[in-house]
């Protein structure tokens, strides 16, 4: 798993257990947040679940969901959020100096998920990481003191969660084509269940406090309302690009979407002030699979498997960050941790079902002649 | 409790007089021609909620064509009762007479059940045609846990059943109860105010799980013993399925419980 994020000018690069990262523009390159030395073990928390209290141990630490603090508040903290392979959310807190290079990282928090965790993302103020989980459950977790509630679930595998700008909506995506919006934090109250796509739900963007894009493996982009959702508002078609759907980003400002697909080399942008809505094919400089794409600022920000692309939406000019040895051998080894999205269903049992039961019931009815055709001559 | 491996045999109190009666509580093969007979349909009393079944459900409710279900009955009424994991339908086919303009549905996830409570209801509805009783009820295999919303629309249902559901008692399991806090959220999106979820069983430790729950949940609140007896409906949950029966049988004792929908809190 590999993913990228930014805050502001500054970008966040997480693949296996490297988190590294850099500034736009800046020629000092790319430095490790911090090392997993520096986890601080009075901070890490025990499991508050009554099942699988074992955390999990393996060979390997992975990283599989990465997320940035918002900083609405004046006071608000630089905090960097991921989760792992072990079922554990890991909170980092670093702190800049003026010329905005980073002075100091620590550990704030790591708490236990019960699950293998699949997204993650922080509430508006930056209190909480709402994690999803491949089981299908959503909880929260205090950045303060790591302490865990659940907040939703079913038992569809999210695939991504994320927040209305006004922080008052929780929205979330399943395998089992759906996305929903819940009220945050009162999140029992379920306000919408968008339907429409016919894939998993893999990817959202978030346009405005009703607007949420959603895309995946049926290569649709649907716009929803969440106040009306009984269909799409708009739909975008990407079939002919030929791929499932791997992540979305919008960029507000320019009212624009960054499209990636399933081992593909393209980027597509969306351009959603044109309807129908023109969308330009980017191909990424020496580049053979896009992983993740990121927006900020005049930005598109493209992980792939051996780059990262920093695209200029004002002028669509590539300008290629350099990446140093030890990520880049990650990169072009790193592996999503569900390798198929799409239903496995190995066999049908409705069919079984009804070929065993038009047997039974013929051999039930040539039984029945039989002791028909016995009788006469029997008595 | 869903065991079912219970060899009745189902013609043993045939009575003449039954037959003469319009609406037999214990149809029989005798009495009602094209009757399936359980034998043919048992089944394990368990099936995973969480695999990929191939379960065909619609997009969205407004993709479902209910006259699949109920003939030309659907026109102009919508589903508004539930049974989750109806099993063999008993109830479904108790509720029919008692509520014949309202439309119910029984969800039952293992096939040769839900197609069982289908054939039966098929030789009931033949049975009774001139009289046009049993069209309100039907069966559909689906998994509820995870299709529901896309069956029924907000506030569409104004019952929901859930009668001897599967204990789970390990530890472990307890998250496959169909009573969970964040399962109920779901039944609270489809469920309209006022409505009412019906639960029963007879395992005590399960009937604490389910109050304790739905107790809890911000969106529900528990009827008094008193609005439970005005309700006719409670009667029904006792003995109408074959799970409750056999708890009788075993002189076992059932617990139920309901609870009300509450409007949601303001934004």
């Amino acid at each position: 798993m590999s993913f990228i994020t930014a805050f502001g000018d500054r970008v966040f690069v997480a693949s296996g257990d490297l988190i590294r990262t850099f500034r736009i523009g800046d020629d000092e390159g790319m430095t490790p947040l911090i090392s997993w030395s520096e986890l601080n073990p009075e901070r890490i928390q025990k499991p508050s679940f009554e099942a699988e209290k074992d955390l999990k141990a393996v060979d390997k630490r992975v990283i599989l969901c990465l997320a940035h603090s918002n900083m609405i508040a004046a006071h608000g903290r630089r905090l960097v959020a991921v989760g792992t392979n072990e079922k554990q959310i890991h909170v980092f807190e670093y702190f800049i100096d003026n010329n905005s290079k980073i002075v100091k990282a620590e550990h704030i928090v790591t708490s236990v998920v019960p699950k293998a965790p699949t997204a993650i993302v922080f509430d508006r103020e930056d209190a909480y990481v709402v994690v999803g989980d491949r089981s299908g459950d959503v909880h929260r977790f205090s950045v303060l003191n790591g302490s865990a509630i659940e907040m939703a679930g079913a038992i569809s595998m999210i695939l991504d969660v994320a927040f209305s700008p006004d922080g008052k909506r929780l929205l979330m995506a399943d395998r089992d084509e759906k996305v929903r919006a819940m009220r945050y934090p009162s999140t029992y109250v379920i306000d919408a269940y968008c339907l429409g796509h016919t894939e998993y739900v893999k990817t959202l963007a978030i346009q405005d406090n009703d607007t949420v894009w959603s895309s995946g493996g049926d290569k649709n982009l649907h716009m929803w309302s969440i106040a009306n959702c009984s269909k799409p508002r708009r739909t975008i078609d990407l079939s002919e690009w030929e791929a499932p759907v791997r992540k979305i980003s919008i960029n507000v400002a320019h009212k624009k979407i960054a499209v990636l697909f399933e081992k593909k080399d393209k980027m597509i942008v969306v351009d959603l002030e044109t309807d129908p809505a023109a969308t330009q094919s980017v191909t990424i400089l020496n580049e053979s699979e896009c992983l993740d794409v990121t927006s900020t600022g005049h930005y598109f920000i493209v992980l792939g498997r051996s780059t990262i692309t920093v695209i200029n939406l004002l002028t669509m000019l590539q300008a290629t960050f350099p990446i140093d040895d030890e990520l880049n051998a990650v990169l072009s080894a790193t592996k999503d941790a569900v390798d198929n999205l799409f239903k496995n269903v190995t066999h049908n049992n409705q069919l079984e079902y009804e070929k065993r039961k038009a047997e039974k019931f013929e051999q039930i009815e040539q039984k029945r002649r039989r002791l028909n055709n016995q009788e006469p001559s029997t008595s | 409790m869903i065991v079912i491996y219970i060899f009745t045999v189902l013609n043993m109190d045939v009575d003449p007089v039954n037959t003469e009666m319009e609406l037999d509580n214990k149809p029989t093969c005798e009495t009602v021609p094209g009757l399936p007979q359980k034998k043919h349909y048992r089944q394990r009393a368990h099936s995973n909620p969480h695999s990929d079944h191939d379960i065909e459900y619609p997009l969205t409710p407004d993709h479902m064509d209910w006259s699949k279900q109920y003939g030309d009955y659907a026109a102009g009424r919508q589903v508004e009762f539930a049974d989750i994991g109806c099993g063999y339908g008993g109830l479904l086919m108790r509720l029919s007479p008692m509520f014949p303009e309202t439309l119910m549905i029984g969800m039952e996830i293992r096939v040769k059940v839900s197609d069982y409570v289908n054939e039966k209801i098929q030789a009931l509805r033949k049975h009774h045609e001139g009289a046009g009783h049993y069209r309100n009820i039907a069966v559909l295999r689906s998994n509820a846990m995870k299709y529901m919303p896309n069956y029924f629309r907000k506030g569409q249902l104004s019952k929901m059943f859930f009668l001897f559901p599967d204990p789970h008692f390990k530890n472990k399991k307890h998250k496959w109860r169909i009573i969970t806090p964040t399962l109920v959220s779901e039944y609270a999106y489809v469920l309209r105010e006022q409505g009412l979820i019906y639960t029963i069983t007879d395992v005590k430790d399960l009937h604490d799980w389910m109050v304790k729950h739905l107790n809890e949940h911000p969106l529900f609140e528990r009827l008094s013993d008193d609005e439970m007896k005005a309700d006719p409906v409670v009667a029904m949950l006792y003995e109408s399925t074959e799970e409750g029966q056999k708890v009788t049988r075993n002189d076992g004792e059932k617990w139920p419980a309901v609870f009300r929908r509450l409007p949601n809190p303001p934004l």
